[in-house]
């Protein structure tokens, strides 16, 4: 779940809600950006105590929704812990939007955001195209698991050096226009959001872990650009 | 309001919303809930353009409303649909991102004019905070406000 990009407190209380159903006193479940432990006291013993690191990182809401509804179920007593298991095995296998429509989905955020500031009909079209380049790199990236800042870095390069060639192509297109809309899908929004949440929520040291992250990958982006633009001699 | 600035506010709009349907493909939301998250982001930009358009110069209010609006229609959804808020709020927030000083700061930066840099630079600042605040304000809430309305009772899956 951690690994789907949800929100550290929505972790914790779900591991919290699913551990209450042992009826145990003093269970504890901490979770932190990259990390979770979970501890649970035993009489015979001593505290049973597990902790996981979380590696690779990924965005799926689908997941989140489908762990969130079931892990309510399991605690309301609906389900059994057999079923649960099962059905926790489904949620890691269901099937993810193929590769094809995530591409897509990349060129209609890029080129409907430079239509929505003020760009034209031309403007759009070439960031709808510089969309589909940046789905393909993305799509490569995870397949390739490149580090993590690489992929920011790559997609801005590729706007500014599509978006300049456009411009020498067909004078009459905005560059800035272009690669304002074309840069929208990489930009941190989702992991700024995330961390005003995590804060709110009194998850500090999650929350400000965040925060940098995003200042990283906008600043990412911005050097992907400047390398993009910086190719071209500015007018 | 000319009208004609209404019908170019409306058409903006509507790529919005075909732009935060994309997003949230993107990070694979549920099919079901797609048409929600895209609602969202037209509510967003709808309301900032509204605010921002007459006078063209209170960038950080109108974001400041907007983001208000959709994290108040994203809990609301949230209740609605029963799924996690977040998954509205993204979309939503998407088009009031501030890529646009991002790009400015780092343009300014490679043309060596150290004073617009940090200009813009700010100007990004005070959006982000925007965001943040406005997304607070409506997040502080106590969940009851959005239960006002009743939620229809939905099928359950067999």
């Amino acid at each position: 779940m951690l690994m789907s990009g949800a929100e550290t407190y929505r972790v914790q209380d779900t591991m919290l809600r699913i551990l209450s159903v042992s009826g145990r006193e003093k269970i504890e479940a901490l979770a932190l950006s990259t990390m979770l432990i979970v501890s649970l006291p035993r009489e015979e013993k001593g505290p049973l105590s597990m902790a996981r690191g979380v590696r690779d990182r990924s965005v799926n809401f689908e997941k989140i929704c489908a762990v969130n509804e079931m892990s309510r179920a399991f605690v309301s007593g609906k389900i059994s812990l057999e079923q649960a298991t099962t059905e926790l095995q489904n949620i890691d296998n269901a099937p993810r939007f193929t590769d094809l429509a995530i591409i897509f989905a990349y060129s209609l955020t890029s080129g409907g955001l430079t239509l929505v500031y003020n760009g034209t009909l031309l403007d759009g079209f070439i960031a709808f195209i510089i969309g589909l380049i940046l789905g393909v790199a993305a799509i490569l990236n995870t397949k390739w698991k490149t580090p993590y800042f690489f992929n920011p870095l790559l997609g801005g390069a590729i706007t500014g050096i599509l978006a300049m060639f456009s411009h020498m192509l067909l004078p009459q297109t905005q560059v800035d226009m272009i690669i304002i809309g074309s840069i929208m899908p990489l930009l941190p929004g989702l992991t700024l959001t995330k961390s005003i949440r995590d804060i709110l929520e009194g998850n500090f040291i999650s929350g400000t872990s965040r925060l940098v992250e995003a200042l990283l990958v906008a600043c990412g982006i911005a050097a992907g650009v400047a390398l993009g633009i910086g190719l071209f001699p500015i007018k | 309001m000319d009208s004609s600035l209404f019908y170019t506010i409306l058409f903006q709009s509507v790529f919005s919303f075909i732009a935060c349907f994309g997003y949230s493909i993107i990070f694979n939301a549920p099919r079901r809930e797609l048409l929600y998250c895209g609602i969202n982001g037209f509510l967003g930009w709808f309301v900032y353009a509204i605010i921002f358009a007459p006078t063209e110069q209170h960038t950080v209010n109108a974001t400041l409303v907007a983001t208000m609006v959709v994290t108040a229609v994203a809990r609301f959804f949230s209740y609605h649909r029963q799924a996690p808020s977040i998954l509205y709020h993204i979309p939503g927030i998407l088009p009031l991102v501030p890529g646009a000083a991002v790009y400015n700061t780092m343009r300014a930066a490679l043309m060596g004019d150290i004073l617009a840099t940090y200009s813009y630079a700010l100007s990004g600042f005070k959006l982000a905070g925007a965001i943040g605040i406005g997304s607070l304000v409506i997040l502080v809430l106590p969940y009851k406000v959005f239960t006002i309305i009743p939620r229809f009772e939905r099928k359950k899956k067999a």
